[in-house]
């Protein structure tokens, strides 16, 4: 696997990245549980922690937010989400009401 | 501004490719070594589409000509790449779209990577950079920024296409190894099973 830019942050990043990779080739391709992403997200949740103190010593995390706002658009092309706001808001509403 | 396009087949299966692809950068490819680190920022799955969004921060050391450092007056050495990825399972597509967050008011670099199946045993890799120097002054300047970062880029991909080469290999061999190392121990679990039985 490839390191983090930040040192600390590896072995949480190696824990995670292992995880990730094994759900991907193992599940998410197979089309089983493919929507739930959950059994890495306390593995996640560490290395993200140690990573966004890094980032944000770095300076870095500002950085990020401004660039991720001109991506906005790929969003918007990529997971096909040209729909209004109503349209695809509406399935979640119908769900929710039912759970 | 400039662009540079390139376009790669790799004998191996999408499915292998886009499983390779999280590791392109590690020590397995030995040819890529611009890219020092690759942190994962944030992933999510579309619950309407499927689609697995990741967002990566790339860490890159590579040292730039002499004239520009002096021109952009900094070191240049290590600079970070955002990445947006989208990975369709249903129409079999890894799209990522990057571009550069450190010199970002200097130079505007985006690129787009898509990999997708030409048959079951072979994956094609289309790549598009676009290159714009933003930084005032000569025309004649900024046309040697941009062929600078053109030339960068091609070298770049011959290297990133032979190194990804070996990450695919080694990936192959990991995954039948494991998959015998399974096997195997199933076998053991049934043979335990049939001695207790018999016991």
């Amino acid at each position: 696997m490839s390191q983090s830019l930040a040192k600390e942050c590896n072995e949480l990043k190696e824990r995670y990245d292992t995880c990730f990779l094994k759900w991907y080739s193992e599940k998410y391709l197979r089309g089983i549980n493919a929507s739930d992403n959950n059994e890495c997200a306390g593995l996640f949740k560490e290395y993200s922690k140690c990573l966004h103190t890094a980032l944000k010593e770095r300076g870095i995390d500002k950085l990020l937010d401004e660039a991720r706002e001109d991506f906005k658009e790929n969003d918007a092309t990529l997971l096909g989400k040209k729909k209004c706001k109503w349209e695809s808001e509406s399935p979640h509403l119908i769900l929710t009401t039912h759970t | 501004m400039k662009v540079f396009s390139n376009t790669e087949t790799f004998n191996y299966s999408w499915e292998e490719v886009s499983t390779a692809n999280w590791r392109k950068y590690c020590p397995w490819n030995q040819k890529s070594t611009h890219v020092v680190a690759v942190d994962t920022i944030s992933r999510t799955v579309d619950p309407e589409t499927g689609i697995l969004r990741t967002e990566r921060l790339i860490t890159c050391q590579q040292t730039a000509p002499e004239w520009l450092k002096k021109m952009m007056g900094g070191s240049m050495d290590e600079h970070q790449v955002f990445e947006t990825s989208y990975v369709d399972p249903r129409a079999k597509t890894v799209t990522m779209v990057s571009a550069n967050v450190t010199w970002s008011n200097l130079l505007n670099v985006q690129e787009t990577v898509v990999y997708r199946p030409l048959n079951d045993h072979q994956t094609q890799f289309e790549q598009a950079a676009k290159i714009t120097a933003l930084c005032g002054g000569w025309q004649k300047i900024k046309n040697s920024i941009e062929d600078t970062l053109v030339k960068r880029f091609r070298e770049n991909a011959a290297k990133g296409k032979e190194g990804f080469e070996s990450v695919l290999a080694m990936s192959r061999r990991v995954f039948a190894e494991e998959r015998e190392r399974e096997r195997m121990s199933l076998i053991q679990a049934q043979a335990g099973n049939i001695r207790m039985a018999a016991a």
